[in-house]
């Protein structure tokens, strides 16, 4: 006669989100003061990003990889991008959608990576949760708070921005 | 291919390339010093003691979970020494073998899962999550002195396998206090927390729509009943 009892997850979980919180919180305010350039707005960023990663915990393996340190730096960018945009609003002023936010360095050795460096911060986000982190469609727009067909028209655009660089550029 | 066209293996190669230049861009995480200011540290402190609720209702609701499957077990072996019992939910039970029960139910299922409405909850009790398929619906509340409480039914289909349940067995029999109860009408067993357990468990069936459910909790006998009792059909179909 048996009974199985299931492993309890679930406490591994709580303390992952405190190990990414104590480990990552000073580089997402980099990150997120990268476009706000303003600190009581940038930790709103911070604070939402955690938000956003404390409903999708799940998503997250290991604490300490470039992975991890990819999808929390990008995450942070878009809440900072979305209070970039509420500010700019309220202020009246138009949305620069050329915000690049971090511009990596390319070392220029290959036509598409240096366009997708060079694509706007939200363009080039989903495009690096889709084929760097490897999530879906549909855990990409609860990430982003957007629904499935925009994250869909997103990706596409970012795609066709990517080939129109590469052409105008002849990368 | 056309000259400005790529793959979507090329692009996950540049998007990881991009990533890490990306990263290499910003100071490693330990040389990010900034000092957060006390509204943040106050945001993030509840929300942190929300992530550790969630947690603790995860838990709490796998072992809970694992517990039903139990008595699950236990109702059908206790169906299969009470003929009085089998014969009211004899729908529920048609092969009973030395080592494990087939819970089938016999007749024209409704196969589609009604909607239940909780019409009653103690004070305080926030929803944490909710699952729903075309055949199980299941929703988790807390509330802020840690009581955890779990609301589950769904439809007793054809072929569930289920391990028996030894209530004579002696760390089993310890555990849980067992009694007969009705709600609304409906047949059900209370499991009484023991000891080992800050679990009381409610299951009861109803036979007519080939429904199962269960309430899991922390809180007491009479609170657990009249959540029970408070449960009602919203609509016919999900």
């Amino acid at each position: 006669m048996l009974i199985y009892l299931a492993m309890i997850e679930a406490p591994e979980e709580k303390l992952k989100f405190e190990q990414l919180y104590m480990r990552y919180r000073g580089l997402m305010f980099h990150a997120a003061m990268q476009i706000l350039n303003n600190q009581s707005d940038a930790e709103d960023a911070v604070h939402q990003a955690f938000v956003s990663i404390a409903e999708n915990i799940k998503k997250i393996s290991l604490v300490d990889s470039p992975k991890t340190r990819s999808y929390i730096v990008i995450i942070t960018q878009n809440k900072a991008i979305d209070i970039y945009r509420a500010n700019r609003r309220t202020a009246g002023a138009e949305f620069n959608e050329e915000l690049g936010g971090i511009v990596p360095q390319m070392p220029g050795d290959s036509g598409l990576t240096e366009a997708l460096a060079r694509l706007p911060v939200r363009s080039r986000s989903v495009l690096l949760l889709r084929y760097h982190v490897g999530l879906g469609t549909a855990e990409i727009a609860g990430l982003l708070g957007m629904n499935r067909d925009a994250v869909r028209k997103l990706i596409w655009r970012a795609k066709e921005s990517l080939r129109k660089l590469m052409e105008e550029e002849e990368l | 291919m056309a000259k400005y066209s790529f793959t979507d293996k090329e692009l996950s190669y540049a998007s990881a390339y991009v990533a890490n230049a990306m990263l290499a861009s910003l100071p490693a995480p330990g040389y990010c010093c900034h000092r957060f200011s006390s509204e943040f540290e106050r945001k993030m402190a509840l929300l942190c003691a929300k992530v550790k609720r969630r947690a603790a209702v995860i838990s709490f609701f796998r072992a809970a979970a694992a517990v039903f499957l139990c008595i699950l077990i236990g109702a059908v072996s206790w169906l299969a020494v009470d003929v009085d019992a089998r014969a009211a939910v004899q729908k529920w039970v048609s092969e009973i073998f030395d080592d494990h029960v087939v819970y089938r139910f016999e007749g024209d299922a409704d196969s589609k899962l009604p909607v239940y409405e909780i019409t009653w909850l103690p004070e305080g009790f926030e929803l944490m999550e909710s699952h729903a398929t075309p055949t199980h619906s299941s929703v988790y509340f807390s509330d802020s002195n840690g009581n955890l409480l779990s609301i589950r039914y769904g439809i007793m289909h054809d072929g569930i396998i289920i391990e028996f349940f030894d209530p004579t067995h002696e760390n089993q029999a310890e555990t849980f206090a067992c009694e007969n109860v009705s709600i609304n009408g409906m047949d059900g067993k209370f499991y009484s927390k023991g000891s080992g357990s800050n679990t009381n468990n409610l299951i009861w069936f109803d036979n007519n729509l080939g429904i199962y459910f269960s309430i899991n909790s922390s809180l007491n006998k009479s609170v657990i009943m009249h959540i029970a009792q408070c449960l009602e059909l919203a609509n016919s179909t999900n």
